[in-house]
């Protein structure tokens, strides 16, 4: 065999001082996250103890110290220590972890024992360098033997190790805090990340001098009035939130066919107050793992249409990625999925059926997000379709009322309808009409109508954002000239429907203006007042013309084409002065209640003339 | 009613025993405004859609209290006065009309408008705000919220008129006032720093900015006072000499910014010019002063931009830069203040020492 062919086989060589930088300071996103690694050490230290020694009068505590003189962060535990051999084995070694060793071993004993341990991947402890530029920890094993050791390191490769004096066993590492960390050594910051990640954890953590522990030990779902404690768990976490509904979760069965499985799943799922589509949409829950806290508004556990409800969960199985701030989307993943997309579902229907208030309560707060979501899913879609308000041109209806008025077709324009007169406008096929300016209404209406056969969905300003059409006015020139001769601003084009003549279009400030102008004219403003009205309204271009509106006279109304058609002599005089009358006060813009009494004295004195 | 909260309270626990979903929707969206969000773009869709439901719904009232928090939103966390003037010139002439007579939040949409002609040209319209300042000063009953905003009002408005020793008893006052309240306490401290600091009486500067943090704590309303604390500790304790804590400060100011998506106010960039000034960091304080360009662009806050940009000015002045272009912005912003000679003489005395 030709030498030159032949295969070598070589190892993989570790360069320990950038595997060390990589672990301590570029694993994390967040320094914050180097006090759950600590805080998580020093609660499985506590647990280790209470399994392995069994000591009945044995109570665990963690106690976290600052010294904000020194810039040192300190956190200390009565648990089960370190023996320098366990140092040497765990602590030292990189990727090895004790916790993750006892609890392979529990796991055929004691499935309820090894669910207490948190530690995974051993080497959590390296994110003390991420904030400390030296590490220095001091422990005694309870097991007694050999005296207590006092290890020290700066972060590079090598560290120190000497016998050291400590009575009680446990464990307390100290750390000299960077410039960069010592924000964390301001009490409300250092709260706040031990309530965060430590919030459940069934060990008290005491800090400086407090006599009361800072964390709640366990989930408020695991208290004797769960829902109190919720309530007041939401409230305190979700910035002052208040449920309109609480869903308690539990463990999922799982049918395997030939037998079932427990999914372990804890938590709740809660209904927020009220969502703005594109704006304050949630769907999203808090993950811990083993009552350990691992990220925040975590968007894919919840299904899609779900995107009003937010929610706390706490499962074993889901799997940390190795920093532990984010989730392994595996199957563990996918089952949990299943699991809250089921509860959720079966509990919404009960509620529909069991308390129809809140139910309503719940479609009125979420209306425009629910209407986006729903149509991603046919199950919940055709458990809400029929509850979901729309605005609409006779104001805000459910679909099955709608359909009544309409004989079973659904009217909508996109153009946003607001007062009377665009209303009109809107109902220009006589029939009521849905407001569907925000994108999400078109896709729900289509989806409303593929699951009931017969029925129609039909926009009425297609091809058009305005609902007034540009016309040829050369055959309207006469009819406009004499309203011009009259002082009045006009125009023609066509809108629907027909039998209305004409219109006034009004600038959209116009009405504020008119107002401010009226209340400075009247002194009704308080004086220095007054002239920041005024001095405001100076600034503005806008000409008193503009402010009375523009008459449109209707192309398509059979009337104004016969007026437009005929020889305009002194007797149109009423009928023009009606059209203006009526199209004044239909509008309902920028009238005075003088200005009202005025047009019914016109309009009334021209019908009066017509009669005569 | 007395108390704009005994009133919002009183009507959220009505609507809730009747289950007035549409209205317990509408009290939804302002108190998810109110508490649940620091973006301040989402807080302005929110109170804005809180409006029209109101509107719907014909709760005159609210229409009004969702306009004072829009108002407030636009003009103390997104800077934007003109967007703020043109709500609050229709609110204040809408609040006449008697249906108001008993709406405690009437005198504060009065209080709006001061501070967005304050927030202007607070010189050019010195004589409208004085008057206003002095009908207020009857309106506004002692103890209440809406005394807190007055006083703060003429604080801020003597400070800008330069009439520092009157700014300062008036914010010792505000600090009396309002030491059963924290939020108005920050802002007092703040008020106090802010004098100090125009008088470079440092020590003064960082003891205010330290009980400006303190009394801003944690609450999301409180942001814009913490922040302005945290930049002027920066700026405080750079100009006494120890640089190590006033960097660790710096750098807390900028993060504090960010995680609060915050546009700062002036005070705040100030602060960071300062700092970068006292650390001989003038380039630092151009860059600085150029990203406050950019926040104020299209806001109207006219003032500050002229202000800016005579800052501007005068760092490349002082850096031995040319600063033509500078300098013809400046005077384009000048133009449009009320009184634009003091600043054009102060541009004048910058370019004729430059030459």
């Amino acid at each position: 065999m030709d030498e030159s062919l032949k295969i070598e086989r070589h190892t993989f060589k570790l360069f320990m001082p950038g595997l060390l930088r990589v672990l301590a300071e570029h694993l994390y996103s967040a320094k914050q996250v180097a006090v759950r690694e600590l805080l998580q050490n020093a609660h499985d230290s506590c647990q280790r103890r209470a399994i392995e020694a069994r000591e009945e009068q044995y109570q665990p505590r963690i106690h976290i110290e600052t010294d904000s003189r020194n810039g040192r962060l300190i956190v200390s535990d009565n648990g089960g220590g370190l023996t320098a051999t366990e140092i040497g084995d765990y602590l030292a070694t990189i990727g090895r972890s004790y916790t993750r060793e006892l609890r392979d071993q529990l796991e055929m004993l004691s499935h309820d024992q090894a669910a207490t341990l948190i530690g995974q991947f051993g080497f959590g402890f390296l994110s003390a360098f991420l904030i400390a530029s030296e590490v220095t920890l001091i422990t005694r094993s309870r097991s007694g033997s050999g005296s207590a050791l006092r290890w020290n390191s700066t972060g590079d490769e090598s560290y120190e190790m000497q016998p050291w004096d400590r009575d009680e066993p446990g464990t307390t590492v100290e750390l000299l805090l960077k410039p960069s960390s010592l924000f964390l050594l301001h009490e409300s910051i250092l709260l706040d990340i031990i309530r965060l990640y430590a919030d459940f954890l069934p060990i008290p953590i005491y800090v400086d001098n407090g006599t009361l522990p800072v964390n709640l030990l366990a989930p408020p779902w695991a208290k004797v009035d769960a829902r109190r404690a919720i309530t007041e768990y939401i409230a305190r976490s979700f910035r002052h939130d208040e449920a309109l509904w609480i869903l308690p979760l539990h463990d999922e069965t799982i049918d395997l066919g030939h037998d079932t499985a427990v999914l372990p799943l804890a938590g709740f799922l809660y209904i927020p107050q009220s969502s703005t589509m594109s704006v304050h949409e949630h769907g999203d829950v808090r993950v811990f793992i083993r009552h350990m806290f691992i990220c925040d508004g975590e968007t894919k556990l919840l299904p899609t249409w779900a995107r009003f409800a937010r929610g706390v969960i706490d499962s074993p199985v889901l799997q940390p990625t190795a920093s532990r701030e984010s989730l392994h989307q595996d199957e563990s993943f996918e089952a949990i999925q299943r699991a809250l997309n089921e509860q959720l579902t079966a509990a919404l229907r009960r509620l529909a059926e069991e308390d129809p208030s809140t139910w309503q309560v719940v479609m009125f707060a979420h209306a425009q997000i629910i209407t986006a979501w729903a149509p991603q899913d046919q199950n919940f879609f055709d458990q809400v379709a029929d509850h979901i308000p729309f605005a609409t041109s006779r104001g805000d209806m459910c679909l099955p009322d709608f359909l009544k008025l309409t004989a079973n077709t659904i009217y909508y324009v996109r153009t946003k309808l607001g007062s009377l007169q665009e209303r009109l406008l809107a109902e220009g096929h006589n029939v009521a009409t849905i407001d569907a300016s925000t994108f999400a209404v078109v896709p729900f209406l289509e989806a409303y109508a593929r699951s009931r056969p017969g029925l129609q969905v039909i926009r009425l300003d297609i091809e058009s954002t305005r609902m007034l059409q540009a016309v040829d006015d050369t055959p309207f020139l006469g009819l406009v000239a004499m309203f011009r001769q009259r002082g009045i601003r006009a125009g023609v084009a066509s809108f629907k429907p027909a039998t209305v003549p004409a219109l006034i279009v009004y600038p959209e400030d116009a009405d504020a203006i008119i107002d401010a102008r009226g209340a400075l004219a009247a002194g009704e403003l308080p004086g220095p007042f007054a002239g920041m009205v005024q001095a405001y309204l100076e600034a503005k271009p806008l000409l008193a013309d503009d402010l009375r509106g523009k008459l449109y006279l209707n192309a398509s109304c059979p009337l104004i084409r016969r007026l437009a058609a005929s020889e305009l002599d002194l007797k149109y005089e009423a009928v023009l002065t009606l059209i203006y009358q009526i199209s004044r006060l239909f509008s309902g813009r920028t009238l005075t209640s003088a200005d009202v009494i005025d047009a019914f004295a016109s309009a009334t004195k021209s019908i009066e003339s017509l009669l005569t | 009613v007395t108390d704009i909260w005994t009133w919002v309270y009183a009507y959220r626990d009505r609507v809730k025993r009747s289950g007035d979903a549409p209205r317990i929707v509408m009290y939804q969206y302002f108190y998810q405004a109110m508490h649940q969000t620091i973006d301040p773009v989402q807080k302005l869709a929110l109170f804005e859609e809180g409006r029209a439901r109101a509107e719907s719904l014909g709760e005159a009232w609210w229409v009004l209290l969702f306009d004072h928090w829009r108002i407030l939103t636009l003009l103390l966390r997104l800077q934007s006065v003109d967007r703020a003037r043109e709500i609050a010139i229709s609110a204040a002439v809408e609040a006449r009309k008697p249906m108001y007579d008993a709406l405690p939040q009437r005198v504060c949409i009065y209080d709006d408008l001061i501070s967005i002609y304050l927030a202007t040209d607070p010189v050019g319209y010195r004589r409208i705000i004085e008057d206003a300042l002095t009908f207020m000063q009857r309106e506004s009953q002692p103890g209440t919220a809406c005394s807190f905003c007055h006083q703060e009002d003429k604080v801020q408005a003597l400070l800008a008129w330069n009439e520092l020793a009157a700014a300062e008893s008036h914010a010792q006052a505000f600090v009396a006032m309002a030491q059963n309240d924290d939020h108005a306490r920050a802002r007092a401290f703040r008020r106090l720093m802010l004098i100090a600091a125009t008088k470079a009486d440092w020590k003064a500067a960082l003891h205010y900015a330290v009980e400006c943090e303190q009394a801003a704590g944690k609450r999301m309303d409180s942001l814009p006072s913490r922040v302005q604390a945290i930049a002027w500790k920066a700026a405080a304790l750079q100009s006494l000499g120890d640089s190590r804590a006033a960097k660790a400060e710096f750098r807390r100011a900028i993060r504090e910014v960010e995680d609060g998506q915050l546009i700062p106010a002036s005070e705040y960039f100030d602060a960071l010019s300062t700092y970068n000034e006292a650390s001989g960091a003038r380039d630092r304080a151009v860059m600085v002063r150029t990203r406050q360009l950019a926040t104020l662009a299209g806001t109207g806050r006219v003032a500050d931009e002229v202000r800016c940009r005579l800052e501007v000015c005068r760092l490349l002045a002082e850096l031995g830069r040319p600063f033509n272009m500078e300098s013809a912005a400046a005077r384009d912003a000048a133009s449009r203040l009320v009184d634009p000679t003091p600043a054009l003489a102060t541009l004048a005395r910058l370019i004729d020492n430059h030459v």
